[in-house]
């Protein structure tokens, strides 16, 4: 059987896979068809190619149902005995957050592993790819994502027979699927600076690519986000502001009725949300919900919306998502003439509010990606295919004491588990009782301190003074790269046995093209 | 008005690649090592003695925990 590289975007609101190899490219020339990745799209025959909603069904029955059906079925079934709907489990990962469903608890991972599991079930049923192995498998994960977030996505993968080969982070994914060639591979990086702005449902993360001189490999220079300023945030807003005028033109009506009466919420959120797209397009949409409470006669929701007044609901967070994306150039000491390109991913980049505060930061530099929704599972298959290994693109280590920099992870070194490396370090002041590290990157020009990444991982010493400098504490670190992309450290006390951990989850990821 | 944290953890930990494996590296954090720390290893406070032994930096170290010495023991504060 012959293997494809897959990748998979997990999103909060809709997931997709997509497939890369040499034979991809054979079948897709023998058909006369530009070779691209495969996408596994959910083909609607009114919406078209479309991404596969994250909701999770379980029947009555025992059986697991994912996608458009489940989102279709959550409207009437949500809420009804034996039935039990799952959506944007995304942001439950790491929580202590279960579903009880037949008397069974269902954790946060056993979820995703469901969504994971119907995206191969598509890939494998695809009649281009009919049987190829999937494997190796890379999955994107947003720039905030932790060490924790990030093994209970490959305990997913796990649980759905996918074998993981490495995360990126989803704006690099959409960088490396906008300038990919099939033959002259990320050429066009080599030497260049790329600024993503990945704002799509869920997430806004923003990383700042670097290409090295010889063309080897991509550098993630910095990264930055906001969790839950997004699409699914401002369909929201919308759906808030056209209850708001519902209640206004009927007088009689309470916020209570919506609630208790309102049977097409799902429908609802559908047509705010496709409202919104249309604003991208448009000066002003109706949107309308038939039957939207259900009394008797049935009363209809029609509201305009015009796109003033749709920007003026999320002038606040376009404010944030520019501060963030000037942060972002901030911890690389770059300014926007420095970047050579910006790229566009994700539906509200697309907002024109969103575009035009873009394009006054960085000019004409900014660039759309062709087919939003897939661009970041095309990017991720690419990898898998490609087999580029991740690099740590940022020099990690820690302050010692008169503040000199450690290095504990070189920029360049494998981000793979690995062999751990070993250092012995001494507690030069142990009378507070503690030996204190503080990680963080190596400090570039211009920075005026050390910024810390996370917490103090302080160590217990003997607080009594030491009479000699042969008394002084001695700690032995081990530092390791874990299988999710973190650094972990464990730190022992050669006297008292005492030992102490921490794991650096904000790790910026690089690739090494060769 | 906002309250913005004005204090902050000092890292006390040193580490040379070089060096730290070695027998004597505990000498080796001479210079790291605060200066009223470094005072104690001595076992002088003889500005003759500590002079060729701190760094500038240490002095003043050691200079200002003087200052802070607790009630009863002899520091700039109490001399005063």
């Amino acid at each position: 059987m012959k293997k494809l590289g897959i990748g998979i975007d997990f999103g909060t609101t809709n997931s997709l896979a997509s497939a890369w190899g040499s034979d991809v490219i054979r079948i897709l020339e023998g058909q006369g068809t530009t070779p691209k990745p495969v996408v596994f799209w959910y083909k609607d025959n009114a919406l078209g190619n479309r991404p596969h909603p994250s909701v999770v069904w379980f029947k009555p029955d025992d059986s697991v149902t994912v996608g458009f059906e489940a989102r279709r079925n959550m409207q009437e079934l949500s809420g009804t005995l034996g039935h039990c709907f799952v959506r944007s489990v995304k942001r439950s990962l790491a929580t202590a957050e279960e579903w009880v469903h037949g008397g069974r608890k269902r954790k946060p991972f056993e979820v995703a592993a469901e969504v994971f599991a119907y995206l191969k079930r598509g890939g494998e049923k695809h009649p281009v790819l009919h049987g190829h192995e999937f494997n190796p498998c890379v999955v994107t994960v947003p720039v905030g994502f932790n060490g924790v977030q990030r093994r209970e996505i490959r305990c997913a993968m796990s649980r759905a027979g996918l074998n993981l080969q490495s995360f990126v982070h989803e704006p690099f994914a959409a960088m490396v699927s906008h300038f990919y060639h099939p033959e002259s591979k990320m050429a066009a990086l080599r030497g260049k600076r790329v600024l993503v702005f990945d704002w799509g449902g869920g997430t806004l993360d923003i990383c700042l690519v670097e290409g090295s001189q010889d063309g080897s490999t991509l550098y993630e220079l910095a990264h930055d986000g906001i969790a839950d300023r997004a699409g699914d945030d401002f369909d929201r807003r919308v759906m808030a502001d056209l209850r708001g005028r519902f209640l206004v033109r009927n007088p009689a009506l309470t916020e209570n009725d919506i609630a208790t009466k309102c049977r097409a919420q799902d429908r609802f959120w559908i047509n705010a949300e496709l409202g919104k797209i249309e604003l991208s397009r448009e000066d002003s949409v109706r949107i309308r919900v038939p039957a939207f409470l259900d009394d008797l006669p049935p009363i209809d929701l029609s509201e305009t919306v015009k796109r003033y007044e749709f920007e003026a609901m999320i002038e606040h967070e376009v404010k944030a998502a520019m501060a963030c994306t000037l942060r972002c150039l901030d911890q690389a000491r770059l300014t926007p003439s420095s970047v050579d390109y910006v790229l566009l991913v994700g539906g509200t980049s697309l907002i024109p509010r969103v575009r035009s505060q873009i394009e006054e930061i960085f000019g004409a530099k900014v660039q759309v990606t062709a087919e939003p929704d897939a661009a970041i599972a095309r990017g991720a298959a690419i990898v898998a295919a490609e087999e580029w290994k991740p690099v740590n693109a940022v020099t990690l280590g820690c302050e010692m004491a008169r503040g000199e920099f450690f290095t504990l992870l070189e920029r360049g070194e494998p981000l793979v588990a690995s062999a751990s490396k070993k250092f012995v370090f001494y507690c030069t002041d142990p009378r507070d009782g503690t030996a204190n590290f503080i990680f963080c990157r190596r400090p570039i020009q211009g920075d005026k301190a050390v910024v810390p990444m996370g917490d103090i991982l302080q160590v217990p010493v003997a607080t009594l003074r030491p009479s000699n400098y042969r008394d002084l504490d001695r700690l032995l670190v081990r530092v390791a790269v874990t299988e999710d992309a973190t650094v972990s450290v464990d730190v022992m006390h050669t006297g008292n046995g005492r030992t102490a951990a921490h794991e650096i989850s904000d790790v910026s990821f690089g690739l090494k093209l060769t | 008005m906002p309250r913005i944290p004005n204090i902050a953890v000092k890292p006390n930990i040193w580490c040379e690649l070089a060096r730290t494996h070695t027998e004597d590296a505990p000498y080796f954090l001479q210079e790291i090592i605060p200066g009223d720390l470094l005072v104690e290893f001595l076992g002088t406070r003889d500005l003759r003695a500590t002079r060729s032994q701190l760094t500038r930096d240490q002095h003043r170290e050691f200079e200002q925990s003087r200052f802070f010495q607790p009630h009863g023991q002899k520091g700039l504060a109490y001399d005063q």
